[in-house]
């Protein structure tokens, strides 16, 4: 094994606490008795408390308009969730499954990373474009809930394809044939082995999507309607009009939120590998 | 699978009909697998396709099992045409390569997986699982899961998962590939004793010689998607009819020959043959066990040539000769030494004539 150079070492450490040092600015704000300016004003749980109870904000105009986004934002989080779990696993289980050839396969595959690896704000202007010529068939597309739920969807699903195909990928064609074999139908063999098989995988999936829809904040600020404030269009918004504590616990809580959702995610892929 | 215990009722259950293979054709885009395979595999037969990698046996299995479609020709099972019954609808089952056990499923329900399917009931399940695992001898492994087991063990669950069916015919992959070679002659043995007690028809699929010849009734040699010779053991063995079937089973000496009278003439010299050949020019064949060090020449088929090289193998000594590099499989006493001048006996009934 080769000796590191302290250096490397030194710029590592740096480097991490270059990533993390914000998050630790703004939770360590988000328990400051001050409420304006960057002094210390000692310890207080209050800011999160007030989050959940108005009657206790200084400003209980914003902790209705937080908690009423904290439910949109769950409402969008777990439907296009849902959707896309259920489209990105028949998705993944087709493009793996089906007798492709290799030249399809290979586009195929590409088709599916290339929304992975699409700006944000180019999906999100294309949405723009959709939505208003679709606006003349349904109104399901009018800014608001429905059209965000559509918006997240839209990118959820190559993501929960992408770790759906590759559980499929290492439990290999032949359990299918196996189960064929035994006499199972396609329902039976669905339900029997290839349900459980990718559960982890498609809970893995599932997690992601959720993550990604909770913290998006792109496709929902392009797609919004005026009743339809998501957790991060509240948190942009009050950055314009000046920081306060209470966004830095409502900001903290995310964070963490998220961290455990990833460690989860993780967590089901690894063991199912 | 060391000591089989059959129960008298699976024994008494033996197969009923003859598997028949017509003309099958298998193309796959531009290649071509199986060029028009014809084959009739009797009921309680144990029958090897055996041939190189590449060679069609898997695809033709597979076509078997119901997994593949052919592009022209059928199946039949006792008579009936069954190339379009889907694989979950075959009294057909399959031991795979890779065994596929379902990760998931603990032995019990991996083997109970066929019944299951099916809507048995549980007491039926439970008696039918219990008497195929006691016969492979894997009760005492039940509640384990496939990733607990060694290759020896899982082998044997994949068995009983096709067994417990009491399919008609059982199709077998390359099942012991994926042994170490002392358990894999163990296996032979006890693979062989089990089919002949069950009487079920057993198809295998291999590229192992030795294991064709240890198991089998009948062997199909393939190659290039077409069987070259059917026959027992000892008929494809001691009678080759290429010279691809005498090098792919076992060692062979092959002597390109010129018709001459009666006989032929060769580097050797002029060989007399059980049988005129149907060729001007072509091979014989001659098993390196059969051609005989004489300490003079006396009658027909006696050559004098010189040892080349000795390699001693303890229950036997394998020399080449010249003139040819002929090949021969003696008695390890008296040694021979290179160099030394031998008459060499190419016994007239040991000599095949090779169709090419």
């Amino acid at each position: 094994m080769s000796r590191l150079h302290p250096a490397v070492g030194v710029t590592a450490v740096l480097t991490l606490g270059f990533l993390y040092l914000p998050m630790l600015a703004v939770a360590i704000f988000s328990l400051n008795q001050t409420r304006y300016g960057m002094s210390w004003g000692g310890f207080t749980w209050k800011w999160y408390q007030s989050l959940f109870n108005p009657a206790l904000s200084p400003d209980p105009k914003l902790t209705e308009t937080i908690q009423a986004a904290f439910v949109t934002t769950m409402v969008l989080a777990v439907v296009s969730t849902v959707i896309a779990t259920v489209l990105g696993t028949l998705l993944a289980i087709a493009l793996e499954r089906y007798p492709w050839t290799r030249r399809a396969r290979v586009f195929l595959d590409n088709l599916l990373y290339l929304p992975v690896v699409t700006p944000d704000i180019i999906l999100a202007a294309a949405l723009v474009v959709a939505f208003s010529v679709l606006r003349q068939v349904s109104s399901l597309f009018e800014l608001g809930l429905p059209a965000m739920i559509i918006g997240h969807v839209t990118f959820q699903i190559a993501f929960v394809a992408l770790v759906v195909q590759s559980r499929l990928k290492s439990l290999g064609a032949d359990l299918d044939e196996a189960a064929r074999d035994l006499y199972a139908s396609y329902g039976y063999f669905v339900r029997r082995v290839l349900l459980p098989l990718l559960a982890p995988g498609i809970v893995a999936g599932a997690m992601l999507a959720f993550t990604l829809s909770l913290d998006d904040f792109v496709i929902s600020f392009f797609t919004a309607g005026p009743d339809s404030q998501t957790l991060p269009l509240i948190i942009y918004g009050s950055v314009r009009r000046g920081v306060t504590p209470q966004i830095h616990a409502l900001s903290t809580l995310i964070f963490l939120a998220t961290v455990i959702l990833v460690l989860l995610s993780e967590r089901l892929t690894r063991r199912s590998a | 699978m060391a000591v089989i215990r059959p129960s008298a009722k699976v024994q008494a259950r033996a197969a009923t009909g003859t598997l028949a293979v017509e003309n099958v054709v298998k193309r796959f885009g531009e290649v071509t697998a199986l060029g028009g395979v014809s084959l009739e595999i009797k009921a309680g037969e144990f029958f090897t396709l055996l041939g190189p990698s590449g060679c069609g046996k898997t695809t033709l299995l597979r076509i078997i099992a119901g997994f593949e479609l052919p592009t022209a020709g059928c199946v039949r099972l006792g008579g009936e045409d069954i190339t379009a019954v889907p694989a979950n609808q075959r009294p057909v089952n399959t031991v795979f390569q890779s065994y596929a056990l379902f990760p998931h499923l603990s032995v019990f329900e991996n083997v109970a997986f066929g019944l299951r399917s099916r809507g048995f009931p549980q007491a039926e399940v439970q008696k039918r699982v219990e008497t195929v695992m006691g016969m492979l001898q894997i009760e005492r492994f039940m509640a384990r899961y496939p990733h607990q087991l060694s290759g020896g063990q899982k082998q044997r669950v994949a068995m009983a998962r096709a067994l417990v069916n009491e399919p008609q015919v059982l199709l077998l992959d390359e099942p012991m590939s994926a042994l170490d070679a002392k358990l894999r002659a163990e296996v032979q043995v006890g693979l062989r004793r089990l089919q002949r007690s069950l009487g079920t028809t057993f198809i295998l699929v291999t590229h192992d010689q030795d294991e064709a010849m240890t198991v089998s009734d009948r062997i199909a040699v393939m190659r290039e998607g077409q069987v070259i010779q059917v026959g027992t053991p000892e008929e494809v063995y001691a009678r080759p009819r290429t010279c691809f079937v005498a090098e792919f089973l076992g060692a062979a000496n092959l002597i390109p020959a010129s018709r001459n009278g009666s006989g032929v003439k060769t580097a050797l010299g002029h060989l007399e043959l059980p049988a005129v050949p149907q060729w001007e020019e072509g091979n014989l064949a001659i098993r390196p066990e059969r051609v005989e060090i004489v300490p003079e020449p006396r009658g027909s088929n006696c050559v004098q040539v010189q040892v080349r090289e000795v390699v001693y193998r303890g229950s036997h000594q394998e020399a080449w000769l010249e003139p040819g590099g002929l090949r021969v499989r003696a008695a390890p006493y008296p040694p021979l030494r290179p160099g030394e001048e031998v008459v060499a006996h190419l016994p007239k009934d040991a000599l095949v004539v090779l169709d090419d």
